[in-house]
């Protein structure tokens, strides 16, 4: 932590330093001016709107969210957070020596952006509390800084963000057919699964280090628009997250559905099992009599759900909601 | 040595219960049936003493599924930690080392972060097995240190424990970001037993082991707490016996890590207690300090579970607080201020 502090701080300064010597007048956030070479369009996001280099060359991605859309338009960026990207869909780019490792939120390394000089940042989610660096990194650089995460906190709710931001994305690379296209592939998975979803009993689940727990905190921006109850929310359910959830309590809840974030998975070594979580829910005796068991409705979302999280990783896990409930029927 | 009504002078006088003890003692062994029934009949499953009494096999499977399981859990980690304290407690010759301030639990919890990392497969024997080598390496280490540390009856001791314990969990932590495994290792720390069913506690019957062997051990426990000196010119292997002594300790607080993670104090609070009303006869002692371990991390469990229904509080989160209170309560005590 306090590394973090540290670095973080000499980050700041650096920054600090940077800007003052070589723009004093650079005050406004969304200096388009300063990026000379081209034209600039201007999108919405998160923070307001900004106005950005079009076709940037030099992208720093930090938000997952953004990640495949982005791969999707055959950008190649120059840094990412190697180890917060799906080690599954964005192989490629861990892989990639050219690329630059920036660390992740929890240690980032903020030098390393700024030796590469961006053009664009795409920061947010789970960036956001670095937002102030960030800008003033893209300042320095003469680049733009750019929030269009689809995280919880947007309007609209995630789901309803993940549309705009693959349209804002759409805009700066010139691929707006291309957006347009992932977003309505995305509404017909939704629609499936929403038509599928009529009013069953779902537990959240999470397993992680071995352990079954209330997933709700991740899952649920996935289930919000679909017409599904969890049986663990209200009351205490929704306030204690991870704090722990008994066999039992699952057993006594009964609900038809449980829908599975397999962490483990997530970060288990490549070619292992993909599914722990299911070695440790079928162990399980106390579920032995409860309708999800017994009529083997348990989903499971891709191992990289948690690291993805993005209009493409939600919208294979409607396609999966729907081919399961809908099967049902 | 200063005295105060309700502690019993050290050593001598230990079958010499004070006025306190005489009452406490019982009221602590009721109490603690009175909790281990509760914690059968506390949970979120419907389980009701008429549905038992009638034979509803429904009710006895989940009964014997959950309830049991963890209640045993609980009697095991808690006579596992608490004996574990008294064990380093004498071979230290001070009062404030458990797993928990000596770093020994840090060490275990490493070991099952490289075993999550290495042979993320492993059968919970497995990790049982590197978490107790870790363990075991750990407190050799945090001895060797304090053997070159003079002031033994001070509050230093724990302190180099503390600190070589947060040295461990910063390499842990290190190692975990490095691995992505962060998640995993915070869900694993927080002890809790709210995972605790058939299936998953049955490792920690080595405890029981553990607990015959300290009782056996008690008085080569109780010389060896007089000094390597002393201990020795009594006709004593010091050596032998703090190699056992350590052996034991790793064991019990490996195999309490690896299934339930890290309860804090209780290995301090509960022996100190028990030492104040009855004196220093390790096994004269023992027995209470298993019940009265049992009663304090039942209690601290059932709070957990009833405060935020259907979810839980981890154990550790409370036994934190309660432990941490009472270790404040104990050095504050006029029976230890001299030796701070």
């Amino acid at each position: 932590m306090f590394s973090l502090i540290k670095r973080a701080g000499v980050a700041a300064a650096l920054v600090t330093a940077t800007v003052a010597f070589t723009a004093c007048s650079t005050t406004s956030s969304d200096d388009a001016s300063s990026s000379a070479d081209g034209e600039t369009v201007t999108i919405s996001t998160n923070l307001g709107d900004v106005t950005v280099p079009k076709n940037p060359t030099k992208v720093v991605v930090l938000d997952n969210t953004a990640a495949e859309t982005v791969k999707a338009f055959g950008v190649t960026p120059v840094a990412i957070p190697k180890q917060l990207f799906s080690s599954d869909q964005l192989a490629d780019w861990a892989d990639d020596g050219d690329i630059k490792d920036v660390g992740t939120h929890s240690e980032p390394k903020f030098d390393v952006i700024e030796d590469v000089e961006p053009d664009l940042i795409i920061g947010g989610y789970r960036f956001s509390k670095y937002s102030d660096e960030l800008q003033k990194m893209a300042d320095a650089s003469g680049g733009a800084f750019i929030d269009v995460a689809a995280s919880d906190d947007a309007e609209g709710g995630r789901v309803a963000q993940m549309s705009r931001q693959t349209e804002a994305l759409g805009t700066v690379f010139g691929k707006e057919d291309q957006a347009e296209e992932i977003v309505a592939d995305f509404q017909t998975k939704l629609d499936a699964a929403k038509s599928a979803a009529t009013g069953q009993t779902v537990f959240l689940a999470n397993v992680n280090g071995g352990k079954i727990d209330n997933g709700a905190k991740r899952i649920s921006p996935l289930t919000e628009p679909l017409d599904v109850r969890d049986v663990f929310a209200g009351e205490a359910g929704d306030i204690h997250q991870n704090s722990g959830l008994t066999p039992e309590a699952i057993a006594q809840a009964n609900p038809e559905w449980v829908i599975v974030m397999d962490r483990d998975a997530a970060v288990a070594t490549a070619g292992e099992t993909a599914t722990p979580a299911k070695a440790v829910i079928d162990a399980q005796d106390a579920f032995a009599n409860t309708t999800f068991k017994k009529s083997n409705q348990i989903i499971y979302l891709d191992p990289q759900f948690y690291v993805r999280e993005g209009i493409q990783g939600y919208g294979e896990s409607y396609q999966q909601i729907a081919g399961a409930m809908g099967a049902d029927k | 040595m200063p005295s105060s009504p309700t502690a019993a002078r050290t050593g001598s006088t230990s079958t010499t219960a004070s006025g306190a003890g005489r009452y406490l003692l019982p009221g602590i062994a009721v109490l603690c049936v009175a909790l281990v029934i509760a914690s059968m009949l506390v949970g979120e499953y419907h389980i009701t003493i008429g549905g038992l009494l009638h034979g509803d096999s429904e009710m006895w499977r989940m009964f014997f599924i959950s309830r049991v399981p963890r209640t045993l859990a609980l009697i095991f980690a808690g006579v596992a930690m608490s004996f574990s304290g008294v064990i380093m407690q004498r071979l230290t010759q001070n009062r404030f080392v458990e797993p928990t301030t000596a770093g020994t639990a840090e060490w275990a919890g490493l070991g099952i972060l490289l075993c999550f990392m290495y042979i993320p497969g492993a059968s919970p024997l497995v990790r049982m097995a590197v978490a107790t080598t870790m363990a075991f390496l750990g407190t050799v280490v945090f001895l060797a240190i304090i053997n070159r540390v003079r002031a033994r009856k001070t509050a230093i001791v724990p302190l180099v424990g503390l600190m070589l314990g947060a040295v461990i969990g910063a390499v842990t932590t290190y190692i975990a970001i490095e691995g992505n495994m962060l998640q995993a290792v915070v869900a694993w720390r927080s002890g809790g037993f709210a995972h605790i069913v058939r299936g998953f506690y049955e490792p920690l019957w080595a405890v029981l082991v553990v607990a015959v062997a300290c009782y056996l051990m008690a008085n080569y426990f109780t010389i060896a707490g007089l000094g390597r000196d002393v201990a020795t010119s009594l006709g004593l292997d010091y050596g032998r016996t703090v190699a056992i002594g350590v052996t034991m300790v790793a064991l019990a607080s490996g195999v309490t890590s690896v299934v339930v993670g890290f309860i804090p104090f209780l290995g301090l609070v509960v022996p100190n207690v028990v030492s104040m009303l009855r004196g220093d006869d390790v096994r004269k002692n023992l027995p209470w300090i298993g019940v009265f371990a049992v009663v304090l991390v039942v209690a601290c469990d059932l709070i957990g579970r009833v405060v935020v229904r259907p979810m839980e509080i981890p154990t550790s989160v409370v036994m934190g607080v309660v432990g941490a209170t009472a270790f404040l309560a104990i050095i504050l005590s006029r029976r230890f201020r001299d030796s701070l």
